[in-house]
Parts: structure tokens; C-alpha cells; sequence
């Protein structure tokens, strides 16, 4: 059958079952009607099935994201008591001499406590819960 | 399949794995639930045993699309169980009168005016008792705005062969209509 070019003959027939044929309607409500039944659909094996391969795998993935993000903030920590650490020492090393010069030795046993409540300072203003509780209680900047 | 179907597919498929099953649920049957009703008129004639088969295939749809892998296209998934519900609903029941005795009375119609409407449920009727495999892709061409890709879409088969029993069926048809006395084609326009 060529249906780019009909005969006719092919013109009328087709004319004829285009009429004859036309596309029928969606009843109407089908869709109220269906999904009252899907309501009512009781749940199959196979969906159950399906749906809690979903859920496991969605679990499954929670847990590697929360793990990996638990691993990841245990590094940060590390890293940051490491440098803090290093960075007290380097701070005492450079003070304690100059403090003992100018203000007597009393004085510079001073010094290594100012610089570890100062790194305590600095490590819990990095840490976002701290600065929570900071700015809960009101503290400017936090 | 046309680009809107595939992007209404790509966007179902979306929002199934976000989880928003109600949007994608509205999405599915926006996009099928008139075609898989029609495909059901066109498998089983009779408009309440295809509503009640539509309806069947739309839950079994709705119901397996979690587990649908993508190895082929949403719509060829769809249309397969839409295909298998209606065979296996033709296998099993058949309502009375659904397909038995379409051409009964025929004989005394002979001299039925092919002017409007009767000519056309004539014709629809001569349709009706062509063989399935002439039948379904004449109804479906029409019921599919006259596309050969839709209607092979459709019945899962290649155009070429959609186009050859589409060109045997209308063959048959005229052959039947001669027989009847309809074969004045003037009448038909």
C-alpha cells in the first residue's frame, strides 16, 4: 500500500474508516475508578519484594555517606589537634624567653597556659557545634 | 516513540527514583492511560471488558515500575503487558456477543445507503470480522492518528510488517465490501 500517494479508491476507503474508526473516548472516571482500585489493590509479593530491595539499598547508602562523612570529620580533628599542638609549641618555644626577660620567670609559667586556652579557644571556635552553643548563649560573631 | 514519550519516560522514571511516587504516578497515567485503553478497544472491541483490562494493566504497570531496569524502552514495557493482559483475557473469557457473530445481518444490509454514519458502522462492522492479524493494525492506524510507527510501537513489531498487513488487510476488506455489494468506493467519500 503506497500511503503517501492512494488512489481514489484507497482515498475513499481511508476517508470511510477514518470515520469508521475514530479513536474511542477514555470512559469517563476512568481514572477515579482506577485509582479507587489501586487503592484496594492488595500489595503483591513481588512489590513487597521490590520495595524493600529499595529501602535496603536506599539504607545501604545512607550508612557509606554517614560513614564516610564520620571518617572524614574524625581526620579534620586529628589535623586540627596536630597543628594546634604544634602551633602552642612554636608560640611557647618563641614567648616564654621574652616573657622571662621582661616580666621575670613568675610571669612566663604563664605563658604556656595563655596559649593552650587560646588554642582551646581557636578549636572550639572552628568547630560549628561549639560556635552553636556560642551563639545560643548569645556570644557576638558566632 | 515520539520525543514527548520519551521525555514523559525520562521524567516518570526521575521521579520514581526521587521517591515522589504521586507525581510520578499522575505523570504515568497522563501519558499512557489513554493509549493502553486504546490499545485495549483495539485487542478486545468491547468497551467495558477493555476498560476493566486497561485498568488491570495500568495496576500491574504502576505495580511493577519499581523493579522496570531500563534494558529497553518504558513504553515497549508497557505495551507488552498491556499485549499480554489482553491475549491472556481473549484466552481465557470472552463476553457474549464481544467478538462472535459481527457479521451477522450483514447479508441484509446489502442495500443499506452508505451515506453517514450507518456506512460507517457497516464498515466498522466488516472491519470487525477481518483476521486479527489484518484487524488489529487497520483499527490501531486509525485509532493511532494514522502512524505506522505508533501502531507498531504498539504491537511490538517491525513497520515493515505493520505496513504489509495493513496493505493485505485493506485488500481483504475491499475483496469483503465487493462481496457485499459495497465495493462502489464513491459511496465511501
Amino acid at each position: 500500500m503506497d500511503l503517501k500517494t492512494p488512489s481514489n479508491e484507497t482515498t475513499g476507503l481511508d476517508s470511510a474508516l477514518r470515520q469508521a474508526l475514530s479513536p474511542p473516548p477514555l470512559p469517563t472516571q476512568f481514572r477515579a475508578r482506577l485509582l479507587t482500585r489501586l487503592a484496594n489493590e492488595p500489595m503483591s509479593a513481588e512489590a513487597y519484594d521490590a520495595m524493600r530491595a529499595t529501602l535496603e539499598q536506599e539504607w545501604r547508602r545512607a550508612q557509606r555517606a554517614l560513614q564516610a562523612e564520620s571518617v572524614q570529620l574524625r581526620w579534620q580533628t586529628l589535623l586540627w589537634l596536630i597543628g594546634g599542638a604544634f602551633a602552642a609549641g612554636a608560640v611557647t618555644a618563641a614567648a616564654m624567653p621574652w616573657v622571662a626577660q621582661h616580666y621575670g620567670t613568675q610571669w612566663s609559667h604563664w605563658v604556656p597556659v595563655g596559649v593552650a586556652a587560646l588554642g582551646l579557644g581557636a578549636s572550639g571556635w572552628a568547630d560549628p557545634r561549639v560556635r552553636r552553643v556560642l551563639a545560643q548563649w548569645g556570644v557576638p560573631g558566632a | 516513540m515520539t520525543a514527548e514519550a520519551t521525555t514523559d519516560d525520562a521524567t516518570i522514571l526521575a521521579l520514581r527514583d526521587q521517591g515522589r511516587l504521586d507525581e510520578a504516578l499522575s505523570r504515568l497515567l497522563d501519558a499512557y492511560e489513554a493509549r493502553v485503553y486504546r490499545l485495549c478497544r483495539a485487542f478486545l472491541r468491547n468497551p467495558t471488558w477493555a476498560e476493566d483490562i486497561a485498568q488491570q494493566s495500568l495496576i500491574r504497570i504502576w505495580k511493577g515500575l519499581s523493579g522496570f531496569d531500563g534494558r529497553s524502552a518504558l513504553s515497549t514495557w508497557i505495551y507488552t503487558i498491556v499485549r499480554n493482559r489482553c491475549n491472556t483475557a481473549l484466552s481465557t473469557a470472552r463476553p457474549s456477543g464481544a467478538e462472535d457473530g459481527v457479521l451477522e445481518g450483514l447479508e441484509d444490509e446489502r442495500v443499506v445507503d452508505a451515506g453517514t454514519t450507518e456506512a460507517a458502522g457497516l464498515l466498522a462492522r466488516v472491519v470487525e470480522g477481518l483476521p486479527e492479524k489484518y484487524r488489529l493494525p487497520i483499527v490501531l492506524y486509525y485509532f493511532e492518528e494514522e502512524s505506522v510507527a505508533a501502531v507498531a510501537e504498539r504491537l511490538g513489531c517491525p513497520e515493515g510488517t505493520v505496513k504489509t498487513n495493513l496493505s493485505r488487510g485493506r485488500d481483504e476488506l475491499r475483496r469483503r465490501l465487493q462481496a457485499l455489494g459495497l465495493g462502489e468506493w464513491a459511496l465511501w467519500t
